[in-house]
C-alpha cells in the first residue's frame, strides 16, 4: 500500500485528532485542537497533487485522492463548516462529542476526495455510523429512539449502495466512481443512486432528517446540516447529472419541504424540513445537467450549507439557553439574545434569497437555468418554493421566536465562542452575496451568469416583498400550534409497531403452540423409545457385555493357576503342544 | 439577563410609521417592476405582466399558507405525544 499517499488526505488530521482526544484531559489543549485541525486540513486541501497515484488494497486499484474543481469546491466548504463547527463547539468538553464529529468530517472528506466506490463506501458508513452518535450524544430517551431509526434508514442506505457496487463490479470489473451516462444505466447504478438518494433526502426517502436532526445535541445539528445530504449532493452531482428523474424529484422535494415549514413547530424540525428544501434546488439542478445548472447546484450547495448552519446554530442557541424549541413556548428573545437574533435574521435572509446575501447568487443559478432550456413548470415550482422559504424561515421563525408574545423563559446571550462561530459564518454569506465572485471562481464550469442585473433585483425583490405582505395579512393563520405533524416517518414507526405485533402476538402464539405439541405429542413418545432404549441397553446389552467379561476373568484366573513356575512343566507343555501340532499336520 | 435592542424597542413602539414604511417600501418595490428595460430577457410569462412577480408573491405566498395549514389541519396534526401512546 502506498501509504505517502494516505499522508496527503485531509481527512488524516481530523482521524489523528479523532484518536487522540479522549486522552486530551485538559480543556485549553482540548480547544486548541479543535481549531488547529480544521485549519490544518484547510491548508493540506491547497497544496493536494492534481494527479495522485492509486492505492493497491487487496488487488484493486483505489484512487483515494482525486482532485478536481468539483471535490475541491465541496473539500473548501467542508473544511470551512468543520472550523465553523469546531469553534461553535469549544465549550463542549465531552471528547467523544469531538471524536465523533472529526470523525464525521473525516468521512465527508473521504467520500469527496474517492474516485472509486470502495473507498467512497467505507467513506459513507463511517459517516452514518459517526453522525448517529451525534444524534445519541444529547441523551434523551428521544434522541436514543431517532438515532436508532437514523441508522437503521442509513444502514439500509448503505446495502442498497453496496448492491449496486458489488452487481456493478461483477458486471464491469470496474470500481470507478465516474460519470454515468443516462441511457446507459442499469439496475446497478438504480440502487447506487437510490443510496445516494436517501443520504440527500429525497422524498419518500427524507423522513428521517426531520425525524433525526431536530433531537441531535446542539452543536451535533450543526454538523449534521452540513455534511450528509451535502455529500449526498456531491456524489449525484458527479455520477448522475442529467437524470430526468432528478429533476422531477428535485422541484418536488423543494416545494414538498417549505409545506413542511410553514406548518410545523420546532424550530430546528422547521430548519430541517428546510434542508430537504434547499437540496431540491441542488437535486433539480443536477438532473437539468447542463454546465450553468451543475454551477447553480454546486453553488447552492456551498452556500447552502453555511447559512444553514448559521440558521442551525441560532436555533441551538435558543434551545441552549432557554432548553426550549417550540415556537409556541419562545417568543420576545431580541432583547435577551441581540446577537443571535441578529444572526439568525442574516442566515434567514440568505436562504430566503435577498439581494446581497449567498442565497441570492447561488438558488437563482439553478431557477435561471431550468428557465434556459424552457422547463417553465420546474421553473414555476421553484420559484414557489422560493415564496415558502422566506414566509417560514425568512419571517415565520423570526417573528415568532424573536418577536411574538414574549414567553416567560429565561434567556441569556449565547457563550463567545458560539457568537464567534455565527459571526464567521455570517460574514461568508455577506461576502458571498456582495462578491459573488469569490464562490463562482470555484465553480466546475465557467460561469457567465450575472446575478445583479435590473430584472432579477425586481424579481427577488417583489417576490420576496409581496410574500411578506402575505405573511403580514396571514400572521394569525400561520401561528404555530402545540402539535406534530405526521410525514413518512409514520409509515416506517407503524411497519416497526406491525413488525413488533406481528413478533409478540402470532410468532410468540405458533413458537408456543408448536413447543407444546412437541411436548405432548413428540416428546412423550421420545421418551417412550428413549426408555425402551434405555431397558435394552440394560438388559440385553449389559447382560451380554457383563456376561463376556465375567467370563473373561474366570478363563484368567483358571489360566492364572496353571502357572507353576516350574520350568520342567513349561517345556513339557511346549512339547506336547509342539506333539500335537505335528500329529495334526501328518493326519491333515 | 435583558440587555435590550433600543433600535428594535424604538421601531415596535411605532406601528403606525411601520405599517406605512411597510407600504411606501411594497409600492417602490412594485414600480421597480416598470423600471425593467424592455430588452431584459424573461425567464417566463410572469416577468412578461407588469407587477407579475408582486402578485406571484402575494398570490403565492397567501395560497401556500392557506393551503399548506389546510392540509395538515384536515390530515396531518397530532397531538404532541401521539408516538409515546
Amino acid at each position: 500500500m502506498n501509504v505517502e499517499v494516505l499522508l496527503l488526505h485531509p481527512a488524516v488530521p481530523f482521524i489523528v485528532g479523532a484518536l487522540l482526544m479522549p486522552f486530551v484531559r485538559n480543556i485549553r489543549l482540548q480547544q486548541t485542537f479543535c481549531v488547529v485541525i480544521p485549519i490544518a486540513a484547510f491548508v493540506m486541501i491547497y497544496n493536494l497533487p492534481a494527479s495522485a497515484p492509486t492505492v493497491c488494497y487487496l488487488g484493486l486499484q483505489l484512487h483515494v485522492l482525486r482532485v478536481d474543481t468539483l471535490s475541491f469546491l465541496f473539500l473548501h466548504v467542508f473544511c470551512l463548516m468543520a472550523l465553523i463547527g469546531a469553534l461553535y463547539s469549544l465549550h463542549v468538553r465531552e471528547p467523544d462529542h469531538h471524536c465523533a464529529a472529526f470523525l464525521y468530517v473525516a468521512g465527508s472528506l473521504g467520500v469527496v476526495l474517492s474516485g472509486d466506490y470502495l473507498t467512497l463506501f467505507v467513506c459513507w458508513e463511517l459517516m452514518a455510523i459517526a453522525s448517529t452518535l451525534l444524534i445519541v450524544q444529547r441523551r434523551t430517551r428521544e434522541s436514543l429512539a431517532a438515532g436508532f431509526r437514523y441508522l437503521l434508514i442509513h444502514v439500509a442506505g448503505g446495502l442498497s449502495l453496496f448492491a449496486g457496487i458489488m452487481i456493478k463490479y461483477a458486471h464491469s470489473g470496474s470500481l470507478s466512481f465516474v460519470p454515468i451516462a443516462p441511457a446507459a444505466a442499469g439496475p446497478a447504478d438504480i440502487l447506487i443512486m437510490i443510496g445516494f438518494m436517501l443520504n440527500a433526502a429525497v422524498p419518500p426517502l427524507h423522513a428521517w432528517l426531520a425525524d433525526a436532526y431536530p433531537e441531535a445535541t446542539v452543536t451535533g445539528a450543526v454538523y449534521l446540516c452540513a455534511f450528509t445530504t451535502k455529500t449526498a449532493v456531491y456524489a449525484l452531482c458527479r455520477a448522475f447529472s442529467g437524470f430526468e428523474v432528478l429533476t422531477l424529484l428535485g422541484a418536488g422535494m423543494a416545494l414538498f419541504g417549505v409545506c413542511f415549514a410553514i406548518v410545523e413547530n420546532n424550530i430546528r424540525r422547521i430548519l430541517a424540513y428546510h434542508i430537504i428544501s434547499q437540496v431540491g434546488y441542488m437535486v433539480c439542478g443536477i438532473g437539468i445537467g447542463t454546465d450553468m445548472a451543475v454551477n447553480g447546484a454546486c453553488s447552492h450547495a456551498y452556500a447552502h450549507i453555511i447559512y444553514k448552519a448559521l440558521l442551525f446554530m441560532g436555533a441551538g442557541c435558543v434551545l441552549e439557553m432557554t432548553g426550549k424549541q417550540k415556537l409556541t413556548e419562545l417568543g420576545g428573545l431580541y432583547r435577551y439574545m441581540p446577537y443571535s437574533f441578529l444572526f439568525t435574521v442574516i442566515g434567514g435572509i440568505s436562504i430566503s434569497g435577498f439581494p446581497l446575501t449567498s442565497g441570492f447568487v447561488s438558488k437563482s443559478m439553478v431557477t435561471v437555468a431550468a428557465a434556459e432550456v424552457h422547463r417553465a413548470v420546474i421553473f414555476m415550482i421553484l420559484m414557489l418554493a422560493s415564496i415558502g422559504t422566506f414566509l417560514s424561515v425568512g419571517i415565520k421563525l423570526p417573528y415568532f421566536v424573536w418577536f411574538g408574545k414574549p414567553a416567560e423563559v429565561p434567556a441569556r446571550e449565547a457563550p463567545w465562542n458560539m457568537r464567534c462561530a455565527m459571526t464567521l459564518a455570517a460574514v461568508i454569506c455577506l461576502g458571498i452575496g456582495c462578491y459573488p465572485q469569490l464562490l463562482y471562481r470555484m465553480l466546475p464550469h465557467p460561469v457567465l451568469y450575472q446575478p445583479y442585473t435590473m430584472t432579477h433585483l425586481s424579481e427577488a425583490l417583489q417576490l420576496l416583498g409581496f410574500t411578506g405582505l402575505g405573511f403580514y395579512l396571514l400572521a394569525k393563520k400561520l401561528a404555530p400550534r402545540d402539535v406534530i405533524h405526521l410525514d413518512f416517518d409514520w409509515l416506517y414507526r407503524r411497519l416497526a409497531r406491525l413488525f413488533m405485533r406481528l413478533c409478540r402476538n402470532p410468532l410468540q402464539g405458533i413458537d408456543t403452540a408448536l413447543g407444546e405439541l412437541s411436548h405432548r405429542a413428540g416428546l412423550q413418545h421420545l421418551m417412550a423409545a428413549a426408555r425402551f432404549c434405555a431397558g435394552f441397553d440394560l438388559q440385553r446389552l449389559d447382560r451380554y457385555i457383563d456376561g463376556a467379561a465375567r467370563q473373561v476373568l474366570v478363563c484368567g484366573e483358571r489360566v492364572r493357576t496353571l502357572h507353576t513356575g516350574n520350568i520342567q512343566h513349561y517345556i513339557g507343555a511346549a512339547l506336547m503342544l509342539l506333539f500335537l501340532l505335528l500329529v495334526l499336520g501328518v493326519f491333515s | 439577563m435583558r440587555r435590550g435592542a433600543p433600535l428594535i424597542d424604538a421601531i415596535r413602539r411605532r406601528p403606525l410609521l411601520l405599517k406605512h414604511l411597510f407600504i411606501v417600501c411594497l409600492g417602490c418595490i412594485a414600480s421597480t417592476s416598470l423600471a425593467v428595460p424592455d430588452g431584459a430577457p424573461a425567464h417566463d410569462v410572469v416577468s412578461s405582466i407588469p407587477f407579475g412577480w408582486s402578485l406571484f408573491g402575494l398570490i403565492g405566498s397567501c395560497g401556500l399558507a392557506l393551503a399548506c395549514k389546510a392540509v395538515a389541519r384536515r390530515f396531518l396534526e397530532r397531538d404532541s405525544d401521539y408516538y409515546e401512546r
